[in-house]
């Protein structure tokens, strides 16, 4: 244990743990790679696993680990799971590292989820010298020395994010290094060879086969979330792929619902799933985003930013609601069609305005939904008029709808 | 071992490695040096590959193309691996050399190779790893990981840096090659050997710490003329580490050290190291004797006594 000269009762923690035969080292404040450094000198094992104090290993990770060394490589990293004070997940898979991808593109590797071979670390060892940026600057002197690394086709770690983290803290730091990093390799290579590089890099898909632990697991490993949840994903802004999403995953509708949570229309649509105090139901459809390759999240319910006020509301049990928002209305139909047949709700289109970028100017949107809301006051439509829409819907399902103009589900 | 010909990839020169049954695998499946080797002289280049691959290699060393007979069996009775090529064995003078250079690994051995007057024409830094934190020279600097690939087997092994530049040094028309490598950097390699297989490659090897111990860099840096605070920063950083060489270096300079608040860690961290690694003092003898092999093994280092 090297205290890098901290203030807090670490001292004592480690005497709890007398049995464990702990080495104790504190010289006052020596910045964390110096401290880092100190940690790997002294280290007799062929192995050091990386794990912050503020993050949690997953079950599988040593096991994980271990399996990638028994390749060969010197370097097994894995994917992470960031999570907040709400308990919230955002899962971040990682990439299979090359030098052009933490160089270019990154989201590939985080310190906190490697495990390097002893000797790596110290024949490259931490600098000192800047504020942040130490982890970046190792993992591109370790990857371009050609040191052989292997991705463990899992979710190895649980990364604490909060304010007062390193990451936070030393945000500036961090850029700073890796701006000249790339900057003093940019400067051997010219634009094209640049461009090209990046290119190729951004191809590198994310591990599609990455085990997602389950949600009862990590919610072990955290303790359990005191309000109801959600998982949320990300997917390209298209009604259409929607649709298709409804249409492959046949969700027990009872349990699900869904919310385009994106308060832009240029932006993803997040699809939200509550309430359930069973976490088999999240994970189900967890695994239904992984098989249609679009990262998952996990918030628990009204916690996350980007899903709307709409959601906000306290829905009792029973009460279902399934709302889209697309500026597109036969894509909003058409989503219909497949839905309707999972549940015989009664359905409302409802119709505002909002800004879609790149599309220009305000034009309507198209709301589709299924439960109590507000009626909003009626504001003036160019274009479309109620009837006009009315009669679309009409001639569109087989269904009464009604068209509620200026209205926002609440 | 196997080793296939070199080929330029991605700004580097790289030999692909195949082990054998019985090889321990490196953790790395190519050597590579940084930039383009424009052309390579066989007798350096089976000497590069050999002093790089040795810890590796159990029975036998396949290179590209062996210099000659008499270095592979020179090879094979000094470093213990038999080398054979896989074209036929051809001498081959490579191109006039003129040049000497100091091989250097930070400012500390620059330093000693100005303090001593070394009259070589080029410095040139070796380093493991581009793109990360400069030593701060500007020397002409090579990038190789031969270096890193020997230190998984012994942590303070310097030998594959050695080999970095006794490969570059017909590109370079290099002549001659000095190197600051001390006792425990040469890996048990004999030095009078080593500079004999680089003879018959065409190089002339200067090693004139040899004989020395490293853990007493700091004192000998010292008596070079180098300040205290500088010797210690140096290998601070040299050695930041290798707890044991730097509790030795702390217990040599700690009384001489005029030392500012930038290097306060170091010492702290120097100073818990000597309370882990206690002094084992060398007795007068073998310093004498230390003394007397370092000044005879390093001729231009008159300025060394002033």
């Amino acid at each position: 244990m090297v205290d890098d000269g901290s203030s807090d009762p670490t001292r004592e923690v480690v005497r709890q743990f007398e049995s464990l035969n702990v080495t104790y080292v504190n010289v006052g404040k020596i910045g964390l790679g110096n401290a880092r450094n100190i940690a790997t000198a002294l280290c007799t094992t062929k192995f050091i696993c990386i794990l912050d104090d503020d993050d949690i290993m997953l079950p599988n990770r040593l096991r994980d680990h271990m399996v990638s060394f028994e390749q060969g490589v010197q370097l097994s990293h894995g994917g992470w799971i960031n999570f907040n004070a709400r308990l919230e997940l955002d899962y971040w898979p990682g990439k299979p590292v090359t030098e052009d991808l933490i160089v270019y593109v990154g989201a590939a590797i985080t310190h906190g989820a490697c495990c390097y071979e002893t000797s790596v670390l110290r024949e490259f060892p931490y600098r000192s010298d800047t504020q942040g940026g130490t982890d970046y600057d190792l993992a591109v002197r370790v990857i371009r020395s050609g040191i052989r690394c292997r991705h463990t086709s899992s979710y190895v770690l649980l990364r604490r994010r909060h304010d007062t983290s390193v990451s936070a803290l030393a945000a500036a730091g961090q850029a700073n290094v890796r701006n000249a990093i790339v900057g003093a390799l940019d400067l051997t290579r010219v634009n094209d060879q640049v461009e090209k590089r990046t290119a190729i890099a951004r191809d590198v898909g994310e591990v599609v086969h990455v085990n997602t632990p389950p949600l009862d697991l990590v919610y072990q490993e955290l303790g359990r979330p005191t309000g109801a949840m959600r998982v949320v994903g990300s997917v390209p802004r298209s009604a259409g792929r929607l649709v298709a999403l409804f249409d492959a995953m046949k969700p027990d509708w009872h349990n699900i619902e869904i919310v385009d949570g994106a308060t832009i229309l240029s932006s993803t649509i997040c699809l939200s799933c509550r309430p359930t105090a069973d976490l088999r139901n999240l994970s189900a459809f967890e695994a239904m985003l992984g098989r249609h390759s679009i990262k998952p999240a996990v918030v628990v319910a009204g916690s996350a930013a980007a899903v709307t006020d709409s959601m906000e509301s306290g829905l009792s049990s029973d009460a279902f609601r399934i709302a889209m928002r697309s500026t597109n209305l036969r894509e909003l139909l058409l989503a219909y069609r497949i839905i309707r047949h999972q549940r015989d709700w009664e359905w409302y289109i409802a119709v505002g305005t909002d800004t879609a970028r790149g599309v220009g100017g305000t034009q309507p949107v198209y709301w589709l939904v299924t439960a109590p809301f507000t009626r909003a006051e009626a504001s003036a439509m160019e274009g479309i008029g109620p009837e006009d829409i009315c009669s679309f819907v009409h001639r569109q399902t087989d269904l009464p709808a009604v068209v509620i103009q200026g209205a926002t589900p609440r | 071992m196997i080793v296939s010909p070199a080929v330029y990839e991605d700004g580097r020169t790289i030999w692909r490695l195949e082990p054998e049954p019985g090889d321990i695998k490196p953790s790395r499946s190519t050597l590579w040096i940084e930039g383009f080797v424009r052309s390579k002289s066989p007798g350096t280049e089976t000497l590069w590959l050999a002093l790089a691959l040795q810890p590796f290699a159990r029975r036998r060393l396949i290179v590209p193309t062996i210099g000659s007979v008499r270095l592979g069996e020179a090879i094979g009775a000094i470093l213990g691996v038999m080398v054979a090529g896989r074209g036929e064995a051809r001498e081959e003078e490579f191109s006039q050399r003129e040049f000497s250079a100091v091989l250097t690994r930070d400012p500390l051995d620059l330093f000693i190779s100005q303090l001593a007057r070394s009259p070589a024409g080029h410095t040139i830094e070796i380093v493991a790893s581009p793109g990360g934190a400069s030593a701060g020279t500007t020397a002409l600097r090579i990038a190789s990981n031969a270096g890193a690939l020997r230190r998984e087997v012994r942590p303070l092994d310097r030998l594959g840096e050695l080999a970095s530049s006794i490969m570059l040094a017909p590109n370079l028309c290099l002549r001659s090659l000095d190197s600051f490598a001390c006792r425990e950097e040469m890996a048990d390699v004999d030095p009078a050997s080593l500079s004999r297989l680089c003879e018959m490659a065409g190089v002339r090897l200067g090693l004139p710490f040899a004989g020395t111990n490293v853990r007493n860099m700091g004192r000998h840096a010292v008596s070079l003329g180098i300040p205290p605070i500088v010797a210690f920063r140096n290998l601070w950083n040299r050695f930041r580490t290798a707890p044991e060489v730097i509790a030795e270096v702390y217990r040599q300079l700690a009384p001489s050290l005029d030392a500012s608040e930038a290097d306060t860690s170091a010492l702290r961290i120097s100073e818990y190291f000597a309370s882990l690694f206690p002094s084992n003092p060398p007795t007068e003898a073998v310093l004498d004797a230390f003394d007397a092999d370092f000044f005879i093994a390093f001729p231009f280092s008159h300025a060394a006594r002033v």
